[in-house]
């Protein structure tokens, strides 16, 4: 016969009492943390994937670009004009929309100025809004009439015309004879995203080139037969086209105002772009008259490259999901672990209250029912700080605070495990707190369970190794680094606990005082050294992880620095053409598989134009020596012989000979441990090409060689290596009309998910450790809390045998110190051998010189340690007086019995 | 012989009469409320097994005040728990109103006991729930069936018919006893288990405490109470003195009985083993059946 008050008492309970409060809240939070922190972590993730595949992205990713076939009547033009812009201005990250009109090249047109005189040409013309404001005018602006057409300089040059100068087109295009020639802009081609290249050299054109960057139905054709440029572009304003009555191509261009910086900018502006597509298709507004506007001449195209951008990002992201998975799980089981703690609290803080309940005939059903009853509202709450919490830590550490990045699902699911477990196990211990006590843990069981942990640990460890390379981040990469170190720090505790109660008999020669507190250190009470224990894992962790990421982002940039040599490299199908002027930051390295004697090993020989290496290459700084340290080395004089910089760890004589058909004989003047291009199968030799084609062409005459034979640099393989994004480089190239394979850029490859996946789940697994020694500091003040009666006990018997208060309190934090302090650097000396042993799974290309060093962050961490041996410390000691604070009667009167 | 002071905790009742190995084992002719055979407890501690009863036979007739007296250690508290059917003898057999506790699964004994046991502890806030009213302690117990007005009723007949709002941190250690103790009256509980009730109150609580076991004795209840309080044994129609865990003697109107256990051994009260300083005694039956216990 309960009344509704006491219904609405027994759920006030945690309530009212602060620390059970918190630890139901605790309990919960810290799971909810955990979890969506891991979401973070993945969106972060994703953002990173984001942004480097945005790096290498078109450069057409940063507009909107919409085409259609049109006849250019004014009041059609008008009409699907307004449609259009009415779409880009709804449109949120686009800015306003320009309008280019361009009729197709006319074969051969024939232009005639006022004196009669004229020229057959191929003209192109345009109508570019904006144009008059955007181009870079030569010459005055004629105020005649406001009507006219823009030509370009070259144009104006060969026909003698300036502004004001009236213009007739005939035969092919009909430009209105009333038009006269406005302006002379220099830069027309630069307007519409390229630089005309006859513009200002005609004659250093080839007999085709042609423009990419711009839209299909921009890109002019530059025939130059006879050596001479006969093509042009003419600006004609709005009026003159629309009047033509003739079939063009529309387009209207909306630059992106907003970069995208992230997976959700991305698939917004993706979902923004096929909006666009559907109204230009299947709004009647827009589409009725965008169709009249083409008359059946064609459909609507709305170009763009995002959606693939974002269908590659995805696919990256994908990848990811394994990794994840496993970094997540951790997190789960960190999570439970701490809401279990949390559990074993309540029980303990409930004794007395289980004790009597149990006494008068409740069972686990009872105990269980009243624990959901109690903390399900705390568990909402605490979940939902948990969850707020991770997202403004996230925010502050990641940028990526963000709701919608949280899958809550699985937050919610452990939040009902936990409720639930927490609540049967509750109901077992409630229904068990009047029972006989459970034995004590024996040596013989503690044993065991080391055992175990140590089998476990053996066990993953084979595993780990076994899936070398190519297993990426599983379970067992995950659990390996905690069990190993859960493994070593019990073993140690263990074997404390062990020596001290073998050394009792020592201890009791030192006299009751400090027996009382050799029995506190040896029998300091399982919760302690369990939280001890935990604390120096979780140091461990933090420092095993941090080691990891750190050196995984050391050796990608190192091994990058290898492979790529620069931020972009090229495979050049065949050689640059003479002479040819290379962009900034932009050298071309020969690569040539030769023979090295004596010991006709094989060997690459890489060689480097010492002009333009310096400005090109990525040099880290664990290549051995400075850059230009290694260019003078092989500037040197070597006498006879070509100075050779060779890696170490490569066996290949100092002095030799390589090459097949013209022997080199070298000599290694100098050491490196990576060499950009360096082979990953073989040894590698790196030459000064000047000084290599020097040396042949020496050779050459002294044996009389053929003169026609090329320098072997030109010979080689060649890559192009730059500092400029793969846009820029293929750009040169198109122009050039060299052929080329395997663009490979710096960022794409760090978009990898082979590298973003380890990097991603050992940071989060540090982020782990992380919260995983704050929760140790708070689960120790509980702890030291739950078993206040019994500390108390002693804390007071010693008091009273003569120790003061506070030395008491000092010493019992030093003991809890120095345990952590044994159990941490346990940990420290066992992350060393678990690192090792993951980290050749994580070298993105193993293979590379120079081999992977772990880097330890000794000094950061230092620093953490520090700060938790204080405040465990501090935990500890105000515990101790809180409790020695207290009287012996009340003492002993809070004995549990 | 060398005279030792006396324990406080120890009792000093004469004469001692000694009594055949059937005496307290011998079944009465109404059913016990209590009865306990052969009751052993072990507990397994990491030192080794501890034997904290030693093979107890113990009748208690119903509506009557015992107390179970002896020496920290002696197995008070774990004579009582089993008794309350909070924990299970290692060996032997602990009867309620002749329901045998050691052959009912956990959970019919834990029915058993909130149906029949009120078990009172030593420390006052270890029998309430800090959270709940006075009134609201007890009439979570009331059963269905029974009268709304026990409550108010219990609370008056010990004397706390003006706490009904209450809560534990509010009231008295000893209101707070006598609340747990009106926990019997509601629940209807015929057998009230109390460990050592008295022991953390001044004299006035331990006093209205004592007059509270008076009632519920008048209303029938069995009352079994562990104490080291001499204060409490006035109260008292049955003393049972424990030793070693085994029982030591047992005390009725004014005498005490020492007992024979079944495998003939004799626990000696405390003031008569301080006469046989050299732990031996010669034994003596006269022809008319009398024994004498004397020093060698």
């Amino acid at each position: 016969m309960t009344d509704r008050r006491a219904i609405a008492a027994w759920l006030a309970v945690p309530w009212r009492d602060r620390a059970l409060l918190f630890a139901l809240m605790a309990a919960a939070a810290t799971p909810a943390f955990l979890i969506a922190s891991a979401d973070l972590w993945r969106s972060a993730a994703a953002d990173e994937i984001a942004r480097r595949v945005m790096v290498d992205a078109p450069a057409t990713d940063d507009e909107v670009v919409v085409e259609t076939p049109a006849w250019l009547r004014p009041d059609e033009v008008m009409a699907a004009d307004d449609a259009a812009r009415t779409v880009f201005d709804e449109a949120d990250s686009l800015g306003p929309a320009r309008r280019t009109v361009v009729l197709p090249p006319s074969p051969r047109d024939v232009l005639e100025t006022d004196e009669g005189a004229s020229i057959r040409v191929p003209l192109r013309l345009v109508h570019h809004e904006g144009a008059d404001t955007d181009l870079d005018l030569t010459a005055n602006v004629t105020t005649d009439g406001g009507i006219g057409i823009w030509i370009s300089t070259w144009l104006a040059a060969e026909f003698g015309l300036a502004a004001g100068d009236r213009l007739t087109s005939r035969e092919c295009v009909d430009v209105p004879a009333d038009r006269c020639v406005r302006t002379v802009p220099a830069d027309g081609f630069t307007v519409l995203g390229v630089t005309d290249p006859l513009w200002r050299e005609p004659g250093d054109q080839g007999p085709v080139a042609t423009v990419d960057g711009l839209d299909a139905a921009l890109v002019p054709q530059f025939i130059a037969p006879f050596g001479l440029p006969n093509f042009a572009i003419v600006f004609v304003d709005e009026p003159t086209m629309a009047d033509l009555g003739v079939q063009a191509s529309m387009v209207w261009r909306a630059e992106r105002e907003e970069a995208i910086d992230g997976l959700r900018s991305l698939e917004s502006a993706t979902a923004e772009i096929r909006t666009i597509e559907r109204r230009f298709v299947q709004t009647p507004s827009v589409a009725g008259p965008v169709a009249e506007l083409a008359a059946g001449a064609g459909a609507v195209d709305v170009r763009s490259t995002l959606p693939t951008s974002l269908a590659t990002t995805r696919s990256l992201i994908a990848d990811l999901d394994q990794p994840f998975a496993a970094a997540r799980l951790a997190g789960v089981a960190l999570g439970l672990a701490a809401c279990a703690a949390g559990g074993v609290f309540v029980v303990a803080r409930s004794r007395r209250e289980f004790r009597l309940l149990a006494g008068e005939g409740d069972r686990w059903p009872e105990f269980a029912g009243r624990a959901v009853a109690q903390s399900v509202a705390p568990a909402i709450v605490g979940t939902v700080l948990g969850v707020v919490l991770a997202l403004v830590v996230a925010e502050a550490e990641l940028g990526v605070g963000r709701f919608d990045a949280l899958d809550l699902r699985p937050i919610l699911v452990v939040a009902v495990v936990a409720v639930a477990g927490n609540a049967l196990a509750t109901g077992i211990a409630g229904e068990r707190s009047l029972g006989d006590r459970p034995p004590l843990a024996s040596a013989e069981l503690l044993a065991a369970g080391l055992l175990v942990m140590a089998a476990t640990t053996a066990l993953l460890w084979f595993q780990v190794g076994r899936g070398n390379r190519d297993g990426g981040v599983d379970l067992a990469v995950v659990l390996l680094p905690i069990a190993g170190l859960a493994t070593a720090v019990a073993i140690v505790m263990f074997g404390i606990g062990a020596g001290l109660r073998r050394t009792t008999g020592f201890a009791r020669r030192l006299g009751p005082m400090r027996l009382l507190l050799w029995r506190r250190l040896d029998g300091g009470g399982v919760g302690e050294r369990t939280v001890v224990a935990f604390t120096a894992v979780a140091i461990g962790v933090t420092l095993l992880a941090g080691a990891l990421v750190e050196t995984l982002d050391r050796t990608l940039t190192r091994d990058l620095a290898t492979e790529l040599g620069g931020a972009t490299r090229v495979e050049l199908i065949g050689p640059l053409p003479e002479g040819v002027v290379l962009p900034e930051r932009t050298t071309v390295i020969g690569l040539s598989s030769t023979r090295v004697s004596p010991g006709n090993r094989a060997a690459t020989v890489i060689m480097v134009d010492p002009g333009t290496v310096a400005d090109a290459v990525v040099w880290p700084d664990d290549i051995g020596i400075d850059l230009d340290v290694a260019l003078d080395l092989l500037a040197s004089d070597a006498g006879d012989d070509l100075p050779a910089l060779a890696l170490v760890d490569q066996t290949l004589p100092v002095t030799g000979g390589f090459g097949l058909r013209d022997v080199v004989r070298y000599e290694t003047v100098g050491r490196l441990r990576s060499a950009p291009l360096a082979s990953a199968g073989e040894p590698s030799l790196l030459v000064a090409a000047d000084r290599l084609d020097a040396f042949v062409a020496d050779e050459r005459a002294r044996v009389g060689a053929a003169a026609s034979l090329r320098p072997p640099s030109r010979e080689a393989r060649q890559r192009l290596v730059s500092a400029l994004g793969a846009a820029e480089v293929q750009a040169f190239l198109d122009d050039l009309d060299v052929r080329y394979r395997n663009v490979v850029t710096d960022d794409a490859r760090r978009a990898d998910a082979d590298i973003v996946g380890p990097r991603f789940a050992f940071g989060y697994l540090r982020w782990l450790g992380i919260v995983a020694v704050l929760i140790a500091t708070v689960a120790l003040a509980f702890q030291l809390s739950a078993r206040r009666a019994v500390r108390s006990l002693t804390t007071v018997l010693t008091v009273r045998m003569g120790a003061s208060p506070n030395r008491l309190a000092l010493v019992t934090a030093a003991e809890i110190v120095v345990l952590l302090v044994i159990s941490s650097v346990v940990a420290l000396l066992a992350a060393q051998p678990l690192a090792a042993r993951l980290l050749p799974r994580f070298d993105p290309t193993p293979d590379l010189p120079p081999r992977p060093e772990l880097v330890w962050s000794f000094g950061p961490l230092a620093v953490r340690i520090a700060i938790v041996l204080v405040a465990v410390g501090a935990t500890v000691w105000a515990s101790e007086r809180w409790a020695s604070d207290r009287q012996a009667v009340e003492v002993l009167r809070d004995t549990p019995t | 012989m060398t005279h030792r002071p006396e324990p406080p905790e120890l009792l000093a009742l004469d004469p001692v009469v000694i009594e055949g190995a059937s005496g307290p084992a011998a079944a009465p002719l109404s059913a016990p409320a209590v009865r306990c055979r052969h009751v052993v407890k072990i507990y397994e501690a990491a030192s080794g097994r501890v034997f904290a009863v030693r093979g107890i036979d113990l009748d208690v007739e119903g509506g009557c005040t015992t107390g179970v007296v002896g020496p920290s250690g002696s197995g008070k508290s774990s004579l009582l728990r089993m008794i309350a059917g909070l924990e299970l003898p290692s060996a032997g057999s602990v009867e309620i109103d002749g329901i045998d506790l050691t052959s009912l699964s956990t959970k019919r004994r834990a029915r058993t006991r909130a149906q029949l046991v009120t078990h009172v502890h030593q420390r006052p806030p270890d029998n309430l729930l800090s959270h709940l009213t006075a009134a609201q302690q007890l009439a979570r117990l009331v059963p269905r069936e029974a009268d709304p007005d026990v409550v108010a009723d219990a609370l008056q007949t010990l004397g706390l018919d003006g706490h009904h709002d209450h809560r534990p941190a509010e009231l008295s250690s000893g209101e707070q006893q006598r609340l747990a103790l009106a926990r019997a009256i509601v629940a209807g509980h015929r057998l009230v288990i109390a460990d050592e009730p008295t022991a953390q109150l001044d004299g006035e609580s331990t006093r209205a405490v004592l007059a509270a076991i008076d009632r519920l004795a008048a209303r029938g209840v069995t009352v079994l109470v562990a104490t080291h309080d001499a204060r409490v044994l006035p109260h008292l129609q049955q003393v049972i003195a424990l030793r070693d865990g085994a029982i030591a003697s047992i005390t009725e109107a004014g005498t005490e009985r020492a007992v024979i256990d079944r495998g003939g051994r004799l626990q000696l009260p405390m003031a008569a083993r301080d006469a046989f300083s050299e732990d031996r005694a010669v034994i003596r039956v006269d022809d008319d059946g009398n024994v004498r216990i004397e020093r060698p």
